[in-house]
């Protein structure tokens, strides 16, 4: 089977591709990212006509995920409705019988984002019968890009998180199960349901960045609820004011004006099932190796006061695998990235002696371990011995120096430590 | 006799216990729950300077190769932070069937019991120390002098920690102090009369000279991770010279699950720890040397004694004590790393025996990673204080009696039909009010020695961890003063179960001395019977 796909080398697209690939299907990518590798690309913008060289081969299935985001011209003439416009009249014109659009669950007339608009637009200039529109809920896992990409790292970062639309009902569907879908609908015989739906069982959006944040990050996240309504007004007056919000208004607009709708029976009609929330999430959780070694790098680095040398932090990791218990009951990792990224910082949140609760206990139980093996570093010795007698004065002064420091970062370990190891 | 006699345990006891035994050629089956003798560190292991200083290979000895050193062993002892995992404390309680609340149950599976990991301090009791014993000091005095020539001691004829002149011991000359402690002890010299404590060196189970196949102490100060020339004594050491004997027979990976009579003595069931089948021996007779929990609990139940009876440990601290005169100072490259200074205080009437006994460790010879765990500071800030602070640093241990010790012991028939030995810790009363009251005496002497007790260091352990344990069988009450168990003719309990009470002093060498006192006499009792 010949497919084409626009927007191949996107988030989902660039999945759609291999997937196809893996199973045996010639994929040609229309579009202008960087193809994977050994793939046929043909490039071309959405709103240029598309190359001749597209149709050499006969194309059975066109894909259509391509959506152009820099968009500032006027609604009516939006290149996304007229650059489908033209793919779609030159496919039809090459003879391809099946054509699929990744549509979004928010497209409607009168959605509240420009994007629903238009999407609904685009599938309106679909032929009945052989040509289907996808209905695209909430698309996570897989390569952290787009706005999977920034949930994934929102939703890691920071210990309490302000959100607009924590209650508002999002359908989460996985990208593997989206790529697998736009793929059978691709080779489904006629006559094709004109819309299919594709997202998963509806969940309040604040309960899906919590549930990201435990099963990925190991972390509980506070959600801070934003009113939509005054941060749409001042989103309004902003862009009434010409400062350049307009994509966050999209955005924003994008989930509170967002509707549900039933994806099973469609899910039953293309013979698949999506996989759950948590079967999705729990393959996106980063390997416990990797989280093991960015955590002992970390925490090596600000127990020693330098990178640890990579074989220390080979024992750092191999002995938290095998001592796992008595390295940290809490099972999972613990530093959230800006730690991990700034060791230093650590200074003033290292959980105090007596802070026993799982977290705290268990970083505590962590850099223990660190501890012990940064001692036995090369050249350790001078940070753990006075390895030349320092004398009685500069030891007293030093020592005098240090308590003064550790008694000025009680506060901030207290103040900054009590919600983050929590 | 028709069969052997059993002796249980491979420790200090059953080794002291079993010598005169086999000495008298009578047939001995030594039974040890343990397998192989714990590994030894490698002999060409550099001193714990040059660790510390350079080598990449330095981890293998500070850690372990299979990385055990990472384990969080700081609420035990720090001597265990290389011990092999985990015969030495998860599976001995479970082994031995006991349950304990508020007690921390301590024992060894391994051929040499707990002194594979013992400090080596030694003291010979005197008539106070024994009160309420069935038997005196002079009674031990020729089993002192016996353990001690063989097992080798070094240390001071005679200080200010012996109340009563100098004790019975064979004794070699004592190891250098470190200059901490050379410091400590002469101004303790010039300030004697103005304190309340006494101090003076320990007398300790390490060789200062050749002894027996074993080398002295070279002094490299590694004494927290092994010792690689074997100048600590561990009972295990003596152990392959017992098995050339032909009236010896040796069962490792023995458990022994009860004891039951029968027509010939006693049946012992064994439970093959590596899952060979279970197996009875029949003994004539049994000497009790598994560690007093073990040893109560096959005693109890043989005896068919339902009653709770009294367990006495030492309640112990351990305190941090800094000498500021000595911040800045070099760290002495070589030494012995443990405890070489003692001190005596007397509690609560300061009738002799009341007393606190410590203990003072160099602490330059433990990982600074074994205090961070317990600083109020952040970790690299601990690192930063520590360095500065370990030249002028010693660690103190200090054991109350037994006296200030509420422990009970019972036995309890569990949830697998077999009787278990259950534990219920506890203090008295008047510990807390008497701990309170020798601190601030401590604190105000060894200020006047130059000393400062850290605020915030002092550590109370929890009941049991320090591993002092005695009276479940005491001798004059449950045994007689050879041990024989009332209710169990023909069982001896010859370890610290045995004791009557347990004194503040480390019990070690006297547990020794009494195993080999009541093997001596049972030796001539029992001689030309079983040969």
């Amino acid at each position: 089977m010949n497919l084409l796909v626009t927007g191949g080398t996107g988030y989902i697209g660039r999945r759609v591709a291999e997937l196809a690939r893996e199973r045996g299907w010639q994929v040609t990518l229309l579009g202008s990212g960087r193809p994977a590798g050994g793939m046929r690309a043909i490039p071309w913008r959405l709103g240029e006509p598309v190359p001749a060289a597209a149709w050499h081969a006969p194309v059975d299935a066109v894909i259509h995920l391509a959506h152009c985001w820099q968009n500032t011209g006027a609604e009516a003439s939006d290149v996304n409705v007229a650059g489908s416009e033209l793919l779609f009249a030159a496919a039809r014109k090459a003879g391809v019988t099946r054509m699929v659009f990744a549509s979004s669950i928010s497209a409607r007339p009168d959605a509240l984002n420009r994007y629903g608009r238009t999407k609904r637009r685009i599938e309106e200039l679909l032929h009945p019968g052989s040509e289907s529109a996808a209905r695209i809920g909430l698309v996570y896992g897989g390569s952290r890009r787009s706005q999977w990409g920034m949930l994934y790292r929102l939703t890691g970062r920071f210990p309490v998180l302000p959100m607009i639309g924590t209650g508002q009902l999002v359908q989460p569907i996985h990208r593997d199960d989206v790529a697998a879908g736009l793929l059978r609908l691709a080779a489904m015989p006629a006559p094709v349901p004109p819309i299919v739906v594709l997202a998963g069982e509806p969940i309040p959006f604040g309960e899906f960045l919590r549930r990201i944040a435990r099963a990925i990050h190991g972390r509980r996240l506070l959600l801070l609820p934003l009113p939509s309504r005054p941060v749409l007004f001042l989103l309004d007056a902003m862009v009434r004011l010409g400062l350049p919000v307009d994509a966050i208004r999209e955005r924003v607009r994008g989930l509170v004006g967002i509707t549900v709708r039933p994806g099973a029976a469609d899910a039953a009609m293309l013979g698949m099932s999506w996989r759950s929330l948590e079967q999705g999430l729990q393959g996106e959780a980063a390997s416990p190796l990797r989280w093991r070694i960015a955590e002992g790098a970390a925490l090596l680095a600000y127990v020693r006061g330098r990178a640890p040398t990579p074989a220390t932090l080979r024992r750092y990791v191999r002995g938290s695998l095998r001592f796992a218990a008595p390295i940290g009951a809490h099972n999972g990792p613990v530093l959230p990235p800006v730690l991990r990224r700034f060791p230093p910082l650590l200074w003033f949140a290292e959980p105090p002696a007596g802070d026993k609760r799982p977290k705290a206990a268990a970083l505590r139980a962590r850099l223990r371990a660190a501890a012990v093996l940064a001692e036995t570093e090369p050249g350790a010795v001078r940070q753990f011995f006075a390895d030349e007698p320092a004398g009685r004065s500069r030891a007293v002064s030093r020592l005098a120096l240090y308590a003064v420091i550790e008694s000025l970062l009680l506060v901030p370990r207290h103040l900054i430590g009590w919600p983050l190891w929590r | 006799m028709s069969g052997p006699i059993a002796v249980v345990g491979a420790g200090p006891a059953g080794i002291a216990a079993a010598r005169p035994l086999i000495e008298a050629g009578l047939r001995v089956a030594l039974i040890e729950a343990g397998g192989d003798a714990p590994p030894m560190p490698q002999p060409d292991r550099p001193p714990l300077a040059a660790l510390r200083r350079d080598s990449a290979q330095s981890w293998r000895h500070l850690v372990g190769e299979d990385l055990r050193g990472l384990r969080d062993m700081s609420a035990v002892s720090p001597k265990l932070r290389l011990a092999p995992d985990p015969d030495f404390l998860a599976r001995f309680a479970a082994l031995n069937r006991i349950r304990a609340t508020n007690f921390v149950p301590i024992g060894c599976l391994a051929p040499g019991g707990l002194s594979n990991v013992w400090g080596a301090i030694t003291f010979a009791y005197d008539d106070a120390d024994m009160k309420d014993w069935p038997i005196r000091a002079r009674d031990l005095a020729p089993s002192y002098r016996r353990v001690s020539a063989r097992i080798g001691l070094s240390g001071p004829e005679a200080d200010d920690l012996d109340r009563e002149g100098p004790p019975p011991l064979a004794l070699q000359s004592p190891l250098p102090l470190s200059p901490l402690g050379s410091r400590l002890l002469a101004a303790y010299g010039r300030k004697r009369d103005r304190l309340r404590i006494r101090m003076g060196r320990v007398r300790m189970a390490v060789l200062s000279a050749d002894h027996g196949g074993r080398k002295a102490c070279s002094l490299d100060n590694a004494c927290f991770l092994g010792c690689a020339r074997g100048s600590i004594y561990s009972a295990a050491q003596e152990l392959p010279a017992f098995l050339e004997r032909p009236n010896v027979e040796f069962l490792a990976n023995a458990g022994v699950e009860r004891l039951r009579r029968n027509d010939s003595g006693w049946a012992l069931d064994i439970r093959d720890r590596r899952g060979g089948p279970h197996r009875s021996l029949t003994a004539a007779k049994v000497i009790l040397a598994a560690g007093a929990l073990a040893s109560a609990r096959l005693a109890l139940d043989a005896a068919g004694m339902s009653d709770s009876v009294p367990l006495e440990n030492s309640p112990a601290i351990a305190f941090a004590l800094l000498f500021p005169a000595a911040l800045g100072a070099a760290l002495p490259e070589t030494g012995f790393g443990m405890a070489q200074i003692g001190f005596s205080l007397p509690l609560g009437d300061g009738s002799p025996g009341n007393e606190m006994l410590g203990l003072l460790y160099p602490a330059d010879s433990l990982s600074p990673t074994e205090f961070l765990q317990r600083m109020p500071t952040t970790r690299p800030g601990g690192i930063a204080l520590l360095r500065d602070l370990v030249p002028g640093l010693l660690i103190g241990l200090a054991y109350l009696p037994g006296r200030y010790s509420d422990n009970r012991v019972r036995i309890a028939s569990g949830a697998d039909g077999k009787p278990w030995l259950e534990i219920e810790g506890g203090r008295t009363s008047d510990f807390a009010a008497t701990l309170r009251r020798a601190l601030r005496v401590l604190r105000r002497d060894f200020l006047r020695l130059g000393g400062l007790v850290l605020p915030g260091s002092v550590q109370i352990y929890r009941p049991g961890a320090e591993a002092h344990y005695a009276g479940p069988l005491a001798m004059g009450r449950r045994s007689d003063r050879f041990g024989e168990i009332v209710g169990a003719p023909g069982v001896h309990a010859v370890d610290g179960a045995a004791l009557p009470g347990m004194p503040a002093r480390n019990p070690t060498l006297t547990i020794m001395a009494n195993a080999d006192r009541i093997a001596a006499a049972l030796a001539a009792r029992w001689s030309g019977t079983n040969a």
